[in-house]
């Protein structure tokens, strides 16, 4: 069954962030396809919210960028920053926290 | 699948009204072959259209996310501008403020005693401002010539490149000029000039310090 992805969109920039600092740089389609691997296709990032979740990480100074020549034509890399990789141990702890208050308040009981 | 050279231009002939900068264009546009090399479909424009539809939205959406993102961009590169005029009060750049404000000093203490000729001041002020203008249209229209498409940056360095000129009519026409807004004494008048010409000082050693430490090497 399908992850309704309302359900994801607040822990967005938490998943981008942790996903970069778990690799050191990613374009964006390759995240897309990073979360659709993780989750096995049951969470579908689309690209009308990852990118302007990139660009307002990388304007908030979150995310630094780079920009490679691949096959001709220009690829733009996201990567963590100073800030962002103090801000996703940030991040996490949040979500964690948050899960934990999701599972008391809807009685569930964490998968084993 | 794998693209000919003749479908890679047909790619970036659909989607070049799509974006109006070079970064959202090169990104949309990698997104877009990426997505069609893991199709085992035959090739059709049809079906970059459908990726286009299915990923972004419309061409209107992924304009739409370019106004969001160049807001951000204008937000992010004016606070870094502003963070460049506040660190000329550090070290070493603190040096050159104090060397104009004793500059400034001497030249007002000198207009206490004899009459002062604004003209000569006005035009070095104005010209500084005027210059760092010209300089970042012509480094901005070059660009331009080599790309086909603006970068995302030009629009915050066209904004802050006039911003001293900006200041420097404001306060011309307020304070300054014979039939200026507000009324002040010739005294008045010089603290006002002086003030300006601290700024402009101020404003191009900042600019040109912002420009090739933090922009030139994003934007070439």
């Amino acid at each position: 069954m399908a992850v309704n992805n309302e359900l994801f969109k607040g822990t967005l920039q938490t998943i981008i962030l942790n996903l970069l600092s778990e690799n050191e740089k990613m374009y964006g389609y390759e995240i897309t396809q990073k979360v659709k691997s993780i989750t096995q296709g049951e969470l579908m990032l689309k690209e009308g919210a990852l990118y302007p979740a990139l660009h307002k990480l990388e304007a908030e100074g979150l995310l630094e960028t780079t920009t490679e020549v691949v096959e001709n034509r220009v690829r733009k890399y996201y990567s963590l920053s100073k800030d962002g990789e103090k801000e996703v141990v940030n991040k996490l702890q949040e979500a964690k926290d948050f899960i934990s208050q999701l599972q008391l308040l809807l009685n569930l009981k964490p998968a084993i | 699948m794998v693209l000919t050279a003749q479908q890679h231009q047909e790619i970036k002939d659909y989607i070049f009204d799509a974006a109006q900068y070079r970064e959202t264009y090169n990104e949309v546009y990698d997104h877009i072959v990426n997505a069609l090399e893991d199709k085992d479909e035959a090739y059709s424009i049809e079906l970059v259209a459908e990726i286009v539809n299915a990923d972004f939205g419309s061409f209107n959406e992924i304009k739409k996310q370019e106004q969001l993102y160049q807001q951000q961009i204008n937000k992010k590169y004016t606070r870094l501008f502003l963070e460049e005029l506040i660190n000329s009060f550090k070290w070493p750049g603190l040096l050159g403020n104090v060397a104009n404000l004793m500059l400034c000093l001497c030249i007002y203490w000198s207009s206490t005693n004899s009459s002062f000729n604004t003209k000569p001041m006005m035009i070095a002020v104005f010209s500084c401002f005027i210059l760092v203008t010209i300089y970042m249209y012509s480094q901005i229209l070059i660009r331009r010539t080599r790309s086909k498409k603006y970068s995302i940056l030009d629009n915050s360095l066209g904004i802050l490149s006039t911003f001293g000129l900006f200041i420097g009519i404001f306060v011309f026409n307020w304070f300054i000029s014979d039939d200026s807004l507000i009324s002040l004494s010739q005294r008045a008048k010089v603290i006002v000039l002086l003030t300006l010409y601290f700024f402009s000082s101020m404003y191009v050693r900042s600019f040109r310090k912002y420009y090739n430490q933090k922009i030139k090497i994003l934007i070439a």
